[in-house]
């Protein structure tokens, strides 16, 4: 959740409001009224976004900016342009992890999951090999499961299922019951934003129907060296991406 | 620089272990390229191929900013 302010430098019509509101004309036009719509936000805080253009009040309403407002409203809905950026970033991770855990990649899928109506969801749309209809209503807490974990503590997480069920992954029961049943380990990775200095999203690498050798001892070496590959190996990939969708910007583009 | 797992759920008891327990991936102290993990981490992202994979591991080491606990 964040609050946008977009100010024009020479907004007088703010200027004349706040003018009007003053005595003695506030006395004839009974206004209260300043010029905040010109003024940068007193405080600087991460989720206060502040931006100017230098020109005058309708600049800021031209119709051209109404693309990037209704973005930024939108969020963490993702625009197409956004989102096909980041499932392109999905499916070259799905196959990098089938390398590095030693994995077929048919058997290996992507999402991400970011938080929206005070949940961890997955945002429509940013998976990558997810075929089990139910798994797109998942609804997970912080602190729930590897992805709650992993966005509450900004640590990657997994979590393996070595027996019939996923009990001590504390998801409830009607959460639990949305997952594919082929479903055997999820690697929670943390996407943090620099500019907002907190966790925005988590990335899930999951496999069905196998467990790969690499994630079968967590206290080997390469266990955790296969989890922080992964990890360090798409930071810096997927924070651009939503942090535009954040800003209501178009993605960073390829330039000549 | 240390990098440890670390159960969430509850492991008192071996015999009442749970199927699916949720294990933290934990960094703390200053980031060392030269630690075994680190090491080895970079080696795999190495056998990807990817550049891009490559390139984000770097950045990230040099930034630190996977670090949760100083």
């Amino acid at each position: 959740m964040a609050v946008r302010n977009e100010r024009a430098t020479s907004d007088w019509v703010v200027g004349a409001a706040r003018l009007a509101s003053r005595r003695p004309l506030s006395w004839l036009t009974r206004l209260q009224a300043g010029d905040s719509g010109r003024r940068v936000f007193t405080q600087k805080l991460p989720a206060l976004l502040d931006d100017y253009l230098i020109g005058h009040h309708s600049e800021t309403h031209n119709p051209l900016r109404f693309e990037r407002w209704s973005r930024f409203i939108a969020y963490p809905l993702l625009p197409d342009d956004v989102l096909q950026k980041v499932t392109t970033e999905m499916q070259a991770l799905r196959q990098e992890a089938a390398i590095i855990l030693g994995e077929t990649a048919v058997r290996i899928r992507a999402n991400l999951f970011a938080p929206m109506d005070g949940a961890l969801r997955i945002v429509p749309g940013a998976t990558d090999n997810m075929k089990y209809a139910p798994e797109f209503d998942l609804k997970i807490e912080e602190n729930h499961g590897a992805t709650g974990t992993a966005f509450t503590t900004g640590s990657p997480c997994i979590v393996v299922k070595r027996g019939n069920s996923w009990t001590g992954n504390t998801l409830p029961g009607d959460e639990l019951e949305k997952i594919n049943p082929a479903l055997k380990w999820v690697i929670s990775l943390p996407v943090k934003s620099e500019a907002r200095s907190a966790v925005v999203g988590v990335v899930n690498v999951d496999g069905l129907d196998n467990l790969p050798a690499i994630l079968q001892d967590q206290n080997s070496q390469e266990y955790k060296a296969a989890i922080l590959a992964l990890h360090l190996g798409m930071l810096r990939r997927f924070e651009p991406y939503l942090e535009a969708g954040f800003r209501g910007d178009r993605p960073p583009q390829i330039e000549a | 620089m240390n990098i440890q797992t670390v159960p969430i759920s509850p492991q008192a008891d071996e015999a009442i272990r749970p199927d699916a327990e949720v294990v933290r991936l934990k960094i703390s102290g200053p980031v060392d390229p030269n630690n075994a993990v680190m090491r080895r981490a970079r080696e795999l992202v190495l056998g990807t191929g990817s550049r891009a994979m490559i390139e984000s591991f770097d950045w990230a080491v040099q930034r630190g900013n996977f670090v949760t606990e100083e």
